[in-house]
């Protein structure tokens, strides 16, 4: 059997920030067509680095990076990303926010206008589209933000924490609409959380980070998450239990 | 919903114009009494003065508080276009920040009017120096309020804009021109004040026209008393207009952040 070409690729990545310790040292990783990751890892493990290193806004002190094979040196338009802050501008509207993606790719006024509207109304925010950001809940301006990263259809989708800023019940619905939409569906998602529960509800496959510089992730494989069914089953409960496991021990040495 | 939102706006607005109302009349009412008091020569009764006011628009005042208009609404214009770029430019790029920083520091608390001599020097006592005076005091708290007010944007904001494929120029039209508009706003609506006493003061040399020329020198210098006030009530209604269209700019460009206080 052929391997299909990976979307996303690290080959011996070590990135530092200046003057600092390196956060990623000989890190080597792939991500193919239509898998959806979730990364889990304590506090400084380098997960959101590593995620600004797939977005292109941060280049790697070594290694190679490359992603729908190739070499990336800058923000790709096939990539959409989604951080914990929002990210919405509080001087447009939630329609104009969402209509920014396509706007910074030269639309149409009318085009994007009627495009925007359309995301809005299938996340449930037709009713909000002239309110601005201020106006907005943070599962509100969370919609509007995942509305404008979706508008542009990306390969790749790469969260930060999307949803650890809200509410329990908030996050819940988010999370449910987030395999509503099928982010993983037909493109390939990657999101960070440092929630096991979360991890184990979105992603078909789990990378665990330790703390210190990691050149040897652990993988594990979750084949049944992606639909609400799955989320409270034996299974779910089963695979958090590994997840919780595998952290800890991870975390009890850094060095190994 | 939205009806009786605009209902309530409107009923605070015209609470706000009755307010004024009250204000303005209780002063004309000190007035007329502190002009009973006084020796009534040097302060006439509103009456009089009105109707100064009213005859001397006809004779010359308003031509002279189109001229004043003019030299304010061009030192706002040039302070604007040449400050504003440049804040946005030091709010954006660390290295000229803290180049420039410790120079606008020792020189933003310097009264500017002291360097009004040189400027008089090297311009003459028209109207290039009388604009360039006024443009001088307003640069400064421009080129401050609009750097600070971009360098507040937050690193996140710039990220997720720049992962959308954003480049340096759209960077600017969508993030930091939108973000510099409070900053620039508050700077004029604090400088307005200034810039008017500075006006009164260039406008009392070197020129026959304006209304500093007018008070000073064609009616208070004729101890002609009723046309001095009713020169002073136009300056006041000249800040007063500059002071009102500010704030309607303000309301209208930088909707969302009003709404949101």
């Amino acid at each position: 059997m052929t391997q299909p070409r990976p979307i996303a690729r690290l080959d011996d990545v070590t990135y530092a920030y200046p003057g600092g310790n390196a956060v990623l040292r000989g890190f080597s990783w792939s991500v193919l067509p239509g898998e959806s990751w979730a990364v889990i890892g304590p506090s400084g493990c380098g997960k959101t680095t590593l995620l600004y290193i797939l977005a292109g806004l941060r280049l790697p002190s070594r290694g190679h990076v490359e992603v729908a094979g190739e070499r990336i040196d800058g923000p790709r338009k096939d990539i959409g990303l989604i951080l914990q802050d929002h990210g919405l501008l509080p001087w447009e509207t939630a329609l104009n926010n969402v209509g920014l993606s396509l706007r910074l790719r030269g639309a149409k006024a009318r085009a994007w206008r009627a495009e925007a509207r359309a995301w809005l109304e299938r996340l449930g925010l037709g009713d909000l589209a002239h309110r601005y950001p201020g106006q907005l809940s943070g599962g509100q301006k969370q919609r509007v933000a995942i509305a404008r990263t979706l508008a542009v259809s990306p390969a790749l989708m790469l969260m930060d924490e999307p949803f650890s800023a809200l509410d329990a019940m908030t996050r819940e619905s988010l999370q449910l609409l987030a395999l509503d939409l099928g982010i993983a569906r037909g493109r390939s998602a990657i999101l960070i959380t440092h929630d096991i529960t979360e991890a184990v509800a979105l992603g078909n496959r789990i990378l665990i980070m330790g703390t210190g510089p990691d050149d040897a992730p652990t993988i594990i494989e979750n084949g049944g998450a992606g639909t609400a069914a799955y989320i409270g089953s034996q299974e779910f409960h089963d695979r958090a239990g590994e997840v919780r496991t595998r952290l800890n021990l991870r975390a009890a040495s850094p060095l190994a | 919903m939205m009806a009786g939102a605009f209902l309530a706006r409107m009923r605070g607005r015209a609470a706000t114009l009755g307010g004024g109302i009250a204000v303005v009349l209780a002063g004309l009412a000190a007035w007329q009494a502190l002009s009973w008091i006084v020796d009534a020569r040097i302060l006439p009764g509103p009456i009089p003065v009105v109707l100064a006011l009213i005859d001397q628009l006809d004779e010359g005042l308003l031509g002279h508080a189109a001229v004043s208009a003019w030299r304010v609404a061009l030192a706002i214009i040039i302070s604007i276009s040449i400050a504003a770029p440049l804040g946005l430019i030091l709010g954006t790029n660390a290295r000229l920040y803290s180049l420039s920083a410790p120079l606008i520091y020792l020189s933003y608390p310097v009264p500017k009017i002291v360097v009004l001599p040189v400027i008089l020097l090297f311009l003459g006592l028209g109207d290039a120096s009388k604009v360039t005076m006024i443009a001088l005091i307003l640069f400064f708290q421009i080129l401050i309020l609009v750097r600070d007010e971009v360098r507040t944007v937050r690193a996140e904001l710039i990220l997720s804009v720049r992962s959308l494929g954003a480049n340096r120029l759209q960077l600017l039209r969508y993030v930091y021109v939108p973000a510099s508009l409070p900053g620039l706003f508050t700077a004029l609506r604090i400088s307005t004040g200034v810039s008017i006493a500075v006006l009164f003061f260039v406008e009392s040399f070197g020129t026959r026209q304006g209304l500093g020329y007018y008070i000073l020198v064609e009616s208070w210098g004729r101890l002609a008393y009723e046309e001095m006030y009713a020169g002073v009530i136009t300056m006041a209604v000249l800040g007063l207009g500059i002071y009102y269209v500010v704030d309607g700019l303000e309301r209208r460009l930088t909707r969302w952040n009003r709404d949101n206080r």
